[in-house]
């Protein structure tokens, strides 16, 4: 982490975009190369600070496998009107950027390896969990059953849709989808991501839950995990708070005094109930 | 003095208002002087400033430039208060896993000559509360405290004895002893003339322990305005957001001042905004300001007792009002098991 901040905590390194995938009508997953040849190690669940020079910084959480540096990947959703998310899709390959990370805790792989994991995403939820089921299919064995609840309002919504074909066809991850509301081109599961929990069956003192989504959908699944036995201790959120700095200085993402860019940006419920304030 | 450095010292504006400025000759240099209602501290975090800057070129990277360190300045006349806020700021920028460069940089080329007070500069000052006057102890290269036709000189750095050093015609350390006595005297005497009697450790406790009345943060919320101006005059308050300026292929990052009194402070990108009331900023500025892990982070509290939020708060809900008000209700609070904790359970998002 030293060597990061060598040259200043604040100077971005220079990054070239490789490839703008489009994912769906808002969302794009930009690949991008880091021009030092440096790698930069990370853990899922951390985030960095993209620079889009001329627009301004903005906090992104990486969905690439870690370890695949120097090269990394995240999904961004265009907000209309967003100086940095605009900017950023307009950017054709062979762009330029800047990149500061990575930051924040990420996932707590070691309390994970040897439990049952289950991962909840809502919607661009999926991006920053993507990382972390790529990081648990890469060492498969030192983990305990997979499952992965991924609901959005729409089919048209789906990100990777490659790769949820490919997980779709593996034995050792039980992918469940489902949609919001009825659509003509859906033959899955409808209904909000907690009516997955129907037929899941679980031993709950095996089982962590991991929670990326939009705001609304954390009391309903939290109160299903509760239902289902998992300790507040085995939940873990994803705070994803406005951010200027990425290192405990901006003060925008502090919560009685916990800094989520710096402890966080995963904590357990348990810890959440502890000091949050919503 | 080392001929390149900069003196910066109390001085009158055009209208007649008191402001840290570069002054060319002793003349400009105001000895009897209100605090700056800004503070001094806007050397060290200015409202404005370049993190970096950067050349565009086509088809390659921008070159990215770290700030040049700024030329050494001399801080003259800095009340104490503002020198309890320079240390707490040096933690909480230059502590921890990451040391802010940018204000380190600026930091290292200050040297702090403080004026001690004997009495209170301005009406609304109340720094024997928030343990940071009326004369500092330390945090300063030097400080001057006026006794009498003198002026007591205490040294507080080697960076300050150097300063003093070429002064020693003028100095006389015979007297010293008697001096820093009657400092000391001229200080105690002064202890009733400060606004505010009470101590805010007793604010501090109830706050930290959760409790407080959620109809009290209800209250100041609704009184609030959110014009953000007491964390803009609080020389602790060190919340800055960041921006783009970029024009004819060259651009900078600018960090400028931001308050939590702002909506837009913790508005998402998505439109989310998880403190969406003024309420409830309210309860989080007052909460960082006099929370314990305040205090055990950074060593005081996160009020110096200067007074300016008292001087600007239109709807008088400075930090001396909030802390008062917290003192009351958080008791009855803590008395009364109809009330709830503030803020208890939550566990979503």
């Amino acid at each position: 982490m030293a060597a990061e901040h060598e040259h200043g905590l604040y100077l971005p390194r220079s990054i070239e975009l490789v490839e703008a995938i489009e994912e769906n009508a808002l969302e794009k997953t930009f690949v991008f190369d880091l021009l030092d040849g440096e790698p930069m190690p990370y853990n899922a669940g951390q985030f960095m600070l993209l620079t889009v020079f001329g627009a301004g910084e903005a906090p992104f959480t990486l969905c690439s496998m870690p370890g695949e540096a120097p090269r990394v990947r995240l999904t961004v959703r265009r907000y209309p009107g967003g100086r940095v998310t605009e900017a950023l899709h307009a950017m054709e390959p062979g762009a330029h950027a800047g990149i500061r990370g990575p930051f924040g805790n990420g996932f707590p792989m070691d309390a994970l390896r040897g439990r049952d994991v289950l991962v909840v995403a809502g919607g661009i939820g999926m991006a920053p969990q993507r990382g972390l089921i790529e990081a648990i299919l890469n060492e498969r064995d030192s983990f305990g059953r997979l499952t992965v609840f991924y609901g959005m309002a729409n089919p048209e919504q789906m990100l990777y849709k490659d790769l949820m074909a490919q997980w779709q066809e593996r034995d050792d991850l039980d992918l469940r989808l489902t949609i919001d509301r009825p659509h003509p081109d859906w033959d899955g599961h409808v209904g909000l991501i907690t009516t997955l929990f129907q037929d899941f069956e679980a031993d709950p003192s095996r089982l962590s839950v991991t929670i990326v989504g939009p705001p609304v959908m954390y009391p309903f699944v939290t109160q299903e995990c509760a239902t289902l036995g998992v300790a507040d201790e085995d939940i873990l959120v994803s705070l994803e708070r406005r951010m200027a700095c990425g290192v405990g200085k901006c003060g925008h993402c502090a919560i009685k005094g916990h800094y989520v860019c710096i402890e966080g940006p995963v904590f357990t419920l348990a810890q959440y109930k502890e000091f949050g304030e919503d | 003095m080392n001929a390149t450095d900069h003196f910066i010292a109390p001085t009158l504006a055009l209208h007649g208002d008191l402001v840290f400025a570069r002054v060319a000759s002793a003349d400009a240099v105001e000895l009897d002087y209100e605090n700056s209602l800004i503070s001094p501290t806007c050397y060290l975090l200015p409202q404005r400033e370049a993190v970096f800057t950067y050349a565009m070129a086509d088809g390659a990277p921008p070159e990215v430039r770290a700030v040049v360190p700024p030329e050494s300045d001399i801080l003259f006349g800095v009340r104490p208060c503002d020198v309890a806020a320079i240390e707490y700021l040096d933690r909480f920028f230059m502590g921890g896993e990451f040391k802010d460069d940018v204000y380190a940089r600026r930091r290292a080329t200050k040297t702090i000559v403080a004026m001690g007070c004997t009495g209170p500069q301005n009406e609304t000052c109340w720094c024997t509360c928030s343990h940071a006057g009326p004369v500092a102890r330390n945090g300063f290269d030097l400080q001057l405290t006026p006794v009498g036709d003198d002026y007591l000189v205490e040294v507080g750095s080697e960076r300050g004895m150097a300063l003093v050093e070429p002064a020693g015609d003028l100095l006389t350390e015979a007297g010293a002893p008697e001096l820093l006595a009657e400092r000391d005297r001229l200080v105690e005497a002064s202890w009733h003339k400060f606004g505010c009697q009470g101590n805010i450790a007793q604010a501090m406790r109830w706050i930290s322990g959760d409790d407080t009345p959620e109809e009290l943060w209800q209250e100041l919320g609704a009184k609030c305005f959110g014009c953000g101006s007491c964390s803009l005059v609080c020389p602790v308050c060190s919340c800055f957001d960041t921006y783009e300026y970029a024009e004819d292929g060259m651009g900078a990052r600018i960090r400028c001042w931001d308050s939590c009194h702002f909506p837009g402070y913790s508005l998402e990108a998505s439109g989310f905004n998880p403190r969406e009331t003024a309420s409830e900023r309210m309860f989080h500025y007052a909460h960082h300001k006099l929370c314990y892990d305040t205090f055990s982070k950074y060593g005081r509290p996160g009020c110096v007792g200067c007074g300016r939020c008292v001087q600007v708060c239109s709807a008088q809900i400075d930090l001396p009002s909030i802390a008062q008000v917290i003192r009351e209700r958080g008791r009855q609070c803590r008395d009364c098991t109809a009330h709830a904790p503030v803020h208890e359970g939550a566990g979503e998002t």
